[in-house]
């Protein structure tokens, strides 16, 4: 009831603005509710209705994320979230002073405290590679590095960040592939635990997801802001257009899984689990889509080695985004791992192999219109295996 | 619950009045609506047409020119390939305020991002066309679809033409230093290099501009008429006020480029983002032209081309132009005001007393305060009195800057 009049403010302030088509044919309107405050209440985004989302079975979705007991019921998913700043803090500390030098152990501590642990929630092939990056880091950390044209030692501080000796940011490595590795792993496997999902574990999805009950779409500025993957979902979803991009969808989702629970309508949830899980990866390959087109533009325009690191680690954002979905059991997985392998190989980041990022630096007449080309590829390939639109793609180079 | 039903009733009874006061619409309320911009906007298309013009046959002598000197090297051919580059970054500088449909960017309507080949200023990097003076990348036979675009257009000809020492800037880990290939080059083989490439961008250069013309041109692809016709069949502009934005958008690149580009920051002020980057005073090395020391001409050029839209296109810039439409609007005081600060401005880097800004910002940056000051007073009003009359919109780039 209240929802459909809300929906009524909104669709009286859309007619208007309909009546006015000629004077806004661009269709550029920013922000169609803005003038009427319907988006001041979180659940309220225009076109971010669970209406469309109501079956035969599930006859009412709310728009608001209710849940009396998050905290409770996503203790072990909000302790993981902890852990991963835990391990995230020593290495940052790293990167801003080089007198700081965690240990690989001490990394590896970390990694492995708590039940579960990360370490234990993720894929054996990423959790592999993530002890190999605190073996690095740790060789890292303490020393500057500059790219040279024949890579060797063991890397060291550019810029603002940590990097091995062929241009690979290690921290990244460990934060964004946790993202698919761990974090995507270990709900997928929930969502898979059909005899599990309850109302609570729909919580725990939110809590690894990144986000809160409130689904605040923002990163600052809010009591509970949107971390990890929501904070990225939350950049590649532009929430003055109406139509709702990848935040409000996995929104909607979660709402409707957890509706769909309470009102027994199994394949409601299991539709509304795979929808937010396929948002999820969407969220990191479109981020992929970002972070490559902004390093392109950002090495062509760097005069200073801080503005070269900061584009090198994107290159190094974008390299543990794809990795991280490598080697995953989650059959609600889209990529492949042929397809990763593809789409690392062109970005010059191999899954086993070092990288040649350091020539973007060292030798950047040369190496940058090949990497440019890559990422037309890169670009074109995500968009096929997720059947991007131009108009998304084009949306996915923005940060919201 | 109720938080919810109140805001919404709310949202009903604070847009109902906004609505009834704008009847319905809210650009229907800006000054003068009915005014029909045709042909303002068929002189503006045709402008661009004609300088486009003067700029292709410039190109197309650049390109002669730069390839007799790469046959013929003489101090004859390098003088006439620098007149020639002169001529044509000359016409460029004016060119450069109508950067409008083909050569705008690819976001906005009809962009093709035509200019940056030509002339990416200040997207140029001296290190990246020394890279490819060792790694011969003009030879590459995809130079004019591959290359970075920092390392073409006539800035990398300016380069290749006037520089002739042969350092390069490039820190010691780069390739070209770490590897030896720098060193190994001679100073006869930098030179014909240097000449073997400049023949390769200006041919690039040549080739752009005259994609460019063929986008203009009324038997390809026309796109005066594609201003003109806005908002009476144009494909790409539904309404007047739409064609006549991309044009002010143009201009405003007086503020964004001329102004805090190419003065603020070589004079050490505070820029369009209220950075200030240069803590030595002045920083001569941030000014355009680095190499044939040309930065006080693009500034009169940046000028002349801006009066051309907004006086007329004429050499003695009689024709259609802003100043008319802002009569007919019944605001041509502006007008006459927004032009006799264009004439000071020309002034004021005529005033300038030294051939270069460099040399000006060494021994008067005074007088180059004084160019700054000039310009500031047009783009000013640009930012708002401008605007306001013809009720368009800021650019992006423009939006939040804190002059």
């Amino acid at each position: 009831m209240n929802r459909h009049i809300s929906a009524f403010a909104f669709v009286v302030v859309a007619l208007a603005g309909v009546g006015c088509s000629d004077d806004d044919s661009s269709g550029n309107n920013p922000n169609p509710s803005a003038d009427t405050g319907v988006q001041t209440d979180t659940g309220g985004t225009p076109g971010d209705v669970g209406a469309d989302t109501a079956t035969a079975c599930l006859k009412d979705v709310p728009s608001t994320y209710e849940s009396p007991d998050y905290t409770t019921n996503a203790a072990a998913e909000l302790s993981l979230r902890d852990r991963l700043k835990a391990i995230m803090d020593p290495m940052k500390a790293a990167e801003g002073d080089l007198t700081k030098k965690p240990t690989a152990a001490e990394l590896k501590d970390l990694y492995a405290a708590g039940t579960p642990s990360l370490e234990s929630l993720t894929t054996a092939y990423y959790a592999g590679k993530t002890k190999a990056i605190f073996d690095a880091f740790a060789l890292a950390a303490g020393n500057t590095w500059t790219p040279a044209a024949t890579p060797t030692g063991n890397g060291g501080k550019f810029g603002a960040y940590l990097y091995d000796a062929y241009g690979k940011d290690l921290r990244q490595q460990v934060e964004k592939g946790a993202f698919g590795a761990t974090f995507y792993n270990r709900a997928a496997a929930l969502a898979a635990d059909k005899a599990g999902l309850s109302e609570a574990a729909i919580d725990k999805l939110v809590a690894l997801y990144g986000a809160h009950p409130s689904f605040p779409q923002a990163t600052e500025g809010v009591p509970n802001p949107d971390i990890w993957v929501a904070q990225y979902a939350k950049r590649r979803d532009d929430k003055t257009q109406a139509t709702p991009g990848l935040y409000r969808r996995i929104k909607t989702s979660l709402i409707t899984a957890k509706a769909a629970i309470k009102a027994k309508c199994d394949a409601e949830r299991d539709a509304a689990l795979n929808a937010f899980l396929l948002d999820w990866e969407k969220v990191e390959l479109a981020t992929v889509i970002f972070y490559l087109n902004d390093a392109a533009k950002k090495i062509e325009a760097a005069t200073t080695a801080d503005q070269q690191s900061s584009a090198i680690h994107a290159i190094g954002e974008s390299m543990a985004f794809i990795h991280g979905f490598r080697q995953h059991g989650a059959a609600t997985r889209k990529i492949t791992d042929a397809q990763i392998d593809e789409l690392l190989g062109l970005i010059g980041a191999p899954a086993d192999g070092n990288a040649t990022v350091y020539q973007l630096v060292t030798d950047t007449a040369t190496a940058l219109p090949k990497f440019k080309t890559a990422v037309g590829q890169v670009t074109t390939k995500i968009a096929g295996i997720y059947g991007f639109t131009e108009a998304d793609v084009a949306s996915y180079k923005n940060s919201y | 619950m109720n938080k919810r039903i109140a805001l919404s009733l709310a949202a009903l009874v604070l847009v109902a009045p906004v609505l009834v006061a704008q009847g319905g619409c809210k650009r229907s309320t800006r000054p003068n609506a009915s005014v029909d911009r045709t042909k303002y906007l068929q002189a503006f298309g045709e402008c661009t047409h004609a300088t486009v013009r003067s700029f292709q046959g410039a190109a197309g002598e650049l390109a002669a020119a730069t390839a007799k000197l790469d046959a013929e090297p003489s101090d004859a051919t390098r003088a006439a390939a620098r007149a020639a580059w002169e001529k044509a970054i000359d016409l460029w500088q004016q060119a450069e305020m109508m950067t409008i449909g083909p050569a705008a960017p690819t976001g906005v309507p009809g962009g093709r991002a035509l200019r940056d080949p030509i002339y990416a200023w200040p997207l140029v990097n001296r290190c990246f066309i020394e890279q490819n003076l060792v790694a011969k990348g003009w030879e590459d036979p995809a130079f004019s679809t591959n290359a970075l675009i920092s390392v073409r257009g006539l800035a990398a000809v300016e380069y290749l033409s006037y520089y002739e020492a042969t350092d390069n800037v490039c820190p010691s880990t780069a390739t070209i230093n770490a590897t030896g290939t720098w060193a190994a080059i001679t100073a006869d083989d930098l030179g014909k290099r240097k000449r073997a490439y400049a023949k390769v961008a200006a041919d690039d250069v040549s080739k752009q501009s005259t994609a460019l013309l063929d986008a203009w041109d009324p038997a390809k692809g026309n796109f005066t008429a594609m201003l003109a016709t806005a908002g009476k069949g144009s494909a790409l502009y539904a309404r007047q006020e739409l064609a006549l934005n991309a044009v002010t958008d143009a201009l405003f690149y007086l503020d964004t480029e001329t102004k805090d580009l190419k003065l603020a920051k070589p004079l050490g002020l505070p820029a369009g983002d209220g950075g200030v980057e240069c803590t030595t005073g002045t920083c001569p090395e941030r000014l355009e032209s680095l190499w044939a020391k040309r930065s006080k001409a693009h500034l009169r050029n940046n000028l002349v081309g801006f009066r051309k839209l907004f006086t007329g296109c004429a050499a003695d810039f009689s024709g259609v132009g802003f100043d008319d439409l802002l009569q007919e609007l019944g605001a041509g005081e502006l007008g006459k005001r927004m032009d006799a600060d264009v004439v000071a401005a020309i002034a004021a880097v005529d005033a300038v007393p030294f051939a270069t800004l460099d040399e000006a910002l060494a021994k008067d940056s005074a007088s180059v305060r004084r160019v700054y000051d000039a310009i500031k007073k047009i783009t000013d009003a640009l930012k708002t009195e401008f605007v306001g009359v013809l009720g368009l919109d800021l650019p992006k780039r423009v939006e939040g800057d804190n002059d």
